[in-house]
């Protein structure tokens, strides 16, 4: 009676555990046919746009550059000189140093002249202290402006940016990404096209940028990288947003922004409080945030999405600084779902509470505890002998082979709208990526989610990390 | 009993678990793997078409780039040999648009090479692309189901300036798919001066920023845009036509639509309101004050400071009690800051920093004996919010440098220091005054002209009235010098500008003292006075010319020349409708001579053609036609060889550039197979016909009016008097003498050279030197012996510069 009944159990768990499957088959492919639907209409939306008329309108909008900068020494003249080298006229470039404990101050300073002006700070707005605002004594670096405060996290630091500026839109972008030139029109033209709804935010994708050829802080060639760990990240980010943040973003559903690139309408930023200092998956949160707010105001509004490479950034290369990077957005997400737990199946939210909000907890979240309580199970039910052999190796191939069947699509997706990768050897390689990815790299993305799961759960305190810089390769 | 057997029912249906079919997921996979390949040969094949395709719209472009290149730039004043090239490439343009993927590649040369043109070239782009009928293809995708053809066709009509399509595009303005009305809206405004008027009337939709800026920046670059008075649009029902209209009003500057926006500061939408207050400001519409304040503490914190920048423009000493009322009342940091600042704008002094003044008597001691005590006053600063203190950067050995805003801070200022320092900088500029006044510049004057009856220099006479230094320079030669070059040049440049035009007689020579050689022998008077000659424009007076006769050299080239022309295949004429030729030559001798083998009555006959054709004569002069297709036409071979459509471009080139000999050509394709085309045939021949005759008519008229003044001009080339010295009796010259003369057009060869040349024949004119006061020579050296094939005459023209 034992065994049978145990012998349901594990039929039982068999059928959930296909269910659960089918569901996200399901929803991958229904995220793939809006994806490609957005591609199309926006590859076509945007053939009749000449961009470059935006850049001095009268009409074009002020938006300011956040980048926080911390122990960012060995890149941040360049860096700087990338974002001061944009194809707009009205935006300035704010860095915020972020308690540095290296040279990245003086650095600046000696790069761009820079002097310190006096400022008055505002006592209701709650940040790590002000040491000091700099500005440059050369009018050709005078959309610069640099702050120096103490350290209080990348939140705060983007925080302070927001409060400072007095411009209409606020990006916050990561100091060691390298924006394309015409980034700022591409972002003006999402902020403005709408006339029935308010555009919130707007986000983009990421580019990895390792192995690519760049000088002078623009990117000259687009080359594959040479590191395997970086090829894995490259095809999960062709997945992640080609195809499903194209499709979040064609229902207007989009719950993320990437931290790296992404940009808000500052007096909603500043309604909403900023970033929240107590996450670590701020860039999520902060979205979170400015959706429920615009809910709560009845006002239509939308975040939009950007799928041309505008940003590139570089990926880790090692699997200890990975598995730290994907253990934080781990944390950052379980830390977020929990704070709007009202949310979920929350009709009052429309599609973010019946839709976004349950995709993300079952599947962003829970999927790889699943996993990897599912890869135990399967091994505990091979030693009890109750394991159904045939059930586990058909689900094992399908999973596998739809997986690839995926990664092929994004890879087919990529090709077709932007043939970035135009040599043949490279394609074959991200295929033969596709091919060992569910075996090799995506196991360790499952590992580092259950650490992040892990700490945050049981508490155990755990910050950011740190990224190994290496600068981009100069030619 | 029942309910028992349902438990144990609901207990076995519960133990009973689904059965998966594993089946199912194993035809699953299949599909997968199924998909996965498809998808992997597709990315290859999709990498091979976008390559291919690119390359061969590459190559397409580079094919048909050049070809459109020619023919854009094609001048009408081109040889017979580039207009024919020009008919060539018609034709094969033609050819090529048959096929709808080069009509696309077309349009896309077209398209890309008028952005990067400008002007006239521009202008033939558009022209070009309409008489390739492109425009046609683009309004037939107008009718498409699919937004993305015809807002791609509203896009091309748009940026090629069609402006016939405006009614065809305007009723999409309205249209439901978001990207075709946007695209309308803009092309209404680009391609009419009333567009802008028609889509602020009848737009129904929102209008988004972006649309805004787009058709902003296409407002801008209208060429002779006149702006209407938009605060017509204020009171639209439309909030987007409302904000646009404030915009265009600021950009446009529309001081007078003040008064009209002022109700707007109350509207619901934030945009709209900032936009008015704005406007307001810049405009400085006083009668906004009250309205503004009414509003001020129900508004948005970026409103309110809007409106308070406002004030700080505009606002007086009454409006202090109002702000110092909302400054009390105001939370906001950024507000209350705004608010002190405004303060200090409107009355410098009002708000004054109290918390961490330097309280150490020992370092203010000094400070106390020289400046009065600041006042006090009522509004001060709060504690919670000092200024930063002002402290160096020790850490980088820096100074600290004052910012700007801390200097011009009003809580800064110190009157008595101010005083001082004011006197100072009043003394030192006084000094520096009167040091200039010490100093007496020289005037740059060589802009003012110079009248050099004895070379003088006149400039003293207009000197201004301040006390001058006596110029240790003499520039009064230098500066006639220059003042003579420059006159020079400038008289150069008109004469140039005069005779590019064809017809000479058309030169104005009005104030003319220098004449330069021209391609046409010009035959002018020995003497022309110095002073300018006040001749109208109609009547031009070309002095009396000197002529000078040389014998001609017989080269090889030039045998070789006329044996060229001779190959080529005349028209026979009738000889006797040939004008009568100068008896005196004897042709058949020439032919003869030259062409020992040819010496067919043809060759007579067409030479005695090439002559006859050289002069104009009026229409009724002409040969008869021939009915034969052996036209002496650059149109007849192509046409011979060309199919129907080709044979109707033709025709339109044959009125474009068609002469006398062309008419003929048309009497005969009047005859052709082809309906249509004897019937275009038909009207290009009246049309060619008229204007013929129209330009027979004027160069009549110009010829019996020069005549009449003593100056006769024939064909724009100057007479040439065969064997006549006297250059004094030119303009005496009968109508058949002229036309004797023009004989011997053909022999001429025009030498430019300033040097004179003996006749060899005897007869020698010597060309007189020029001297300074001696008038403008014009000379032509003709050959004496007159001859189509005979002799080959010389002209030199000489001229004389009065300034040399």
């Amino acid at each position: 009676m034992d065994n049978g009944v145990l012998h349901i159990l594990i039929e039982y768990l068999n059928v959930i555990f296909l269910l659960f499957t089918t569901i996200l088959f399901t929803m991958f492919s229904v995220m793939g046919y809006l994806s490609t639907r957005n591609s199309l209409h926006y590859k076509h939306k945007n053939s009749f746009v000449d961009l470059s008329k935006v850049m001095a309108s009268p009409m074009a909008p002020s938006i300011t550059i956040i980048a926080p900068a911390y122990n960012e020494g060995l890149t941040i003249v360049e860096n700087i000189r990338s974002l001061l080298s944009l194809k707009y006229v009205n935006y300035e470039v704010m860095v915020v140093n972020d308690g540095s404990k290296d040279d990245t101050l003086a650095k600046m300073i000696e790069a761009y002249d820079l002097y310190e002006i006096a400022y008055t700070p505002d006592p209701g707005w709650l940040s790590k202290p002000i040491r000091g605002v700099y500005k440059s004594k050369q009018r050709s670096f005078d959309k610069l402006t640099v702050i120096d405060k103490e350290n209080g996290g990348k939140s705060d630091a983007l925080n302070t940016g927001i409060h400072l500026s007095r411009n209409q839109y606020v990006g916050c972008i990561d100091v060691d990404c390298l924006l394309l030139p015409d980034a700022l029109l591409h972002v003006v033209k999402s902020f403005y096209q709408r006339s029935e709804k308010k555009v919130i935010a707007v986000g983009g994708v990421i580019r990895i940028a390792n192995s690519c050829k760049i000088e002078g802080g623009r990117l000259q060639e687009i080359r594959l990288p040479k590191n395997w760990l970086a090829k894995f990240q490259l095809l999960e980010y062709t997945r992640s947003f080609l195809l499903g943040r194209m499709a979040w973003g064609r229902i207007d559903s989009l719950l993320i922004i990437s931290g790296a690139f992404g940009f808000f309408d500052r007096e909603i930023a500043l309604e909403v409080g900023g970033y929240d200092t107590n996450t670590v998956g701020e860039d999520m949160e902060i979205i979170f945030r400015m959706r429920r707010h615009m809910h709560e105001r009845k006002e239509p509004y939308t975040v939009e999405y950007i799928p041309d490479p505008l940003c590139w950034t570089e990926v880790p290369e090692s699997a200890k600084i990975l598995v730290n990077q994907r253990d934080r957005w781990a944390r950052g997400n379980l830390e977020t779902l929990y704070k709007h737990k009202d949310m979920f199946f929350n009709p009052k939210f429309g599609r973010l509470g019946m839709l976004s909000y349950p995709y993300w907890f079952f599947y962003e979240w829970m999927a790889p505890i699943l996993e990897f309580l599912g890869f135990f199970s399967i091994i505990m039910f091979y030693f009890l002998g109750i394991l159904n052999i045939e059930f586990f190796i058909a689900i094992t191939f399908m999973v596998y082979t739809f997986s690839v069947m995926f990664s092929l699509y994004a890879i087919l997706w990529d090709v077709y709208s932007y043939n970035q990768y135009t040599k043949t050897k490279d394609i074959l390689i991200l295929v033969i990526c596709a091919l060992v990815e569910p075996i090799t790299f995506h196991p360790l993305v499952v590992w580092s989610a259950i650490r992040g799961n892990y700490k945050k759960l049981f508490k155990i305190q755990s910050g950011w990390g740190s990224q190994v810089r290496k600068g981009f390769a100069k030619t | 009993m029942v309910i028992e057997s349902l438990k144990t029912y609901q207990l076995n249906a519960l133990l009973e678990v689904p059965k998966i079919q594993t089946n199912l997921l194993w035809d699953l996979t299949f599909v997968f793997s199924a998909l996965g390949i498809l998808y992997f040969f597709f990315i290859f094949y999709y990498k091979r078409r976008i390559r291919l395709k690119s390359e061969l719209i590459a190559r397409r472009k580079k094919d048909v780039a050049p070809m459109i290149s020619t023919f854009l730039f094609h001048e009408t004043e081109d040889s017979k040999e580039e207009k024919r090239n020009y008919v060539e490439l018609k034709i094969a343009i033609r050819e090529l648009l048959k096929d709808a993927r080069n009509k696309e590649v077309i349009a896309e040369v077209l398209l890309d090479l008028q952005k990067d043109v400008s002007g006239d070239a521009r202008k033939r782009v558009y022209r070009l692309y309409k008489e390739l009928e492109l425009h046609l293809e683009a309004i037939k995708k107008l009718d498409s189901w699919r937004w993305e053809i015809v807002s791609k066709g509203i896009l091309e009509l748009t940026q090629m300036k069609v402006t016939s399509s405006y009614g065809f595009i305007k009723k999409f303005i309205n249209d439901k798919r978001g990207i075709i009305r946007k695209q309308a809206q803009i092309s209404a405004v680009t391609l009419t001066h009333e567009g802008i008027n028609f889509f602020l009337d009848t737009t129904r939709y929102k209008i988004s920023e972006w649309q805004q800026l787009k058709l902003l920046e296409v407002l801008q670059n209208l060429e002779g845009f006149i702006p209407p008075s938009f605060k017509v649009w204020l009171t639209s029902n439309n909030r987007d036509v409302v904000l646009f209209s404030l915009r265009l009003i600021k950009h446009y500057h529309q001081i007078d639509a003040g008064i009209a926006m002022i109700p707007l500061v109350k509207h619901k939408n934030d945009q709209v309101k900032a936009e008015a207050i704005f406007c307001l400001k810049e405009f400085r519409v006083k009668e906004a004050k009250e309205t503004l304040k009414d509003i001020f503490s129900n508004c948005k914190t970026d409103i309110k400071i809007m409106i308070l920048d406002f004030l700080a423009v505009l606002g007086e000493k009454k409006d202090l009690f109002f702000l110092e009322n909302i400054e009390k009342r105001e939370t906001n940091f950024i507000v209350k800051n705004k608010i002190h600042s405004v303060l200090n704008v409107i009355q410098p002094g009002t708000i004054v920093p109290t918390s961490e003044i330097d309280k150490d008597l020992d370092k203010t001691q000094e400070r106390k004996t020289q400046i009065k005590p600041i006042p006090t006053n009522t509004l001060v600063m709060e504690e919670d919010n000092p200024l930063p203190p002002k402290e160096n950067i020790d850490s980088f050995g820096k100074e600290q440098h004052n910012s700007l805003d801390n200097i011009l801070d009003a809580d800064n200022e110190d009157e008595e220091i101010f005083n001082l320092c004011f006197k100072e900088e009043l003394e030192d500029i006084l000094n520096e005054l009167e040091e200039e006044s010490e100093f007496t510049a020289i005037l740059p004057l060589d802009f003012l002209p110079v009248v050099t009856e004895n070379n003088e220099f006149l400039v003293e006479d207009k000197a201004p009235t301040i006390e001058e230094k006596e110029l240790d320079v003499d520039l009064g030669n230098s500066l006639n010098d220059e003042f003579q070059e420059v006159e020079f040049q400038l008289q150069l440049e008109d004469l140039l500008d005069g005779l590019k035009k064809e017809d000479i007689d058309d030169v104005d020579i009005k104030n003319i003292d220098v004449v330069e050689a021209s391609f046409l022998p010009l035959v002018t008077n020995d003497e022309i006075e110095q002073t300018p000659v006040q001749i109208d424009s109609d009547k031009i007076s070309i002095n009396e010319i000197e002529v000078f006769h040389e014998p001609v050299d017989y080269e090889e080239d030039y045998f070789e020349m006329y044996r060229e022309l001779l190959k080529v295949e005349w028209m026979p004429v009738e000889e006797s409708s040939l004008p009568s030729l100068d008896k005196s030559i004897d042709w058949n001798g020439i032919t003869q001579s030259l062409a020992p083998v040819e010496t067919q009555p043809t060759i007579t006959n067409n030479t005695e053609t090439m002559t006859a054709n050289v002069k104009t004569k009026p229409l009724n002069s002409l040969p008869e036609k021939e009915k034969t297709m052996n036209c002496f036409s650059i149109f007849a071979e192509m046409f011979r060889d060309s199919d129907k459509e080709s044979k109707l471009i033709l025709l339109d080139e044959i009125l474009a550039v068609g002469e006398e000999k062309e008419l003929e050509f048309l009497n005969i394709v009047k005859t052709d197979k082809e309906k249509s085309v004897r019937i275009k045939a038909e009207k290009i021949y009246t049309q060619l016909a008229k204007s013929l005759e129209n330009k027979a008519n004027e160069k009549q008229d110009v010829l019996s009016h020069k005549k009449r003044s003593g100056v006769e001009v024939i064909s724009g080339n100057p007479i040439v008097k065969e064997g006549q010295n006297d250059a004094k009796n030119v303009g005496k010259l009968s109508l058949d003498e002229q036309e004797k003369a023009l004989e011997n057009y053909l022999d001429i060869e025009f030498d430019l050279s300033l040097e004179t040349q003996e006749q060899k024949d005897g007869k020698q004119h010597k060309l007189k030197e020029p001297t300074e006061k001696e008038p403008v020579k014009k000379e032509v050296e003709i050959s004496e012996k007159a001859g189509f094939l005979n002799s080959i005459k010389k002209i030199t023209l000489k001229f004389f510069n009065t300034s040399a």
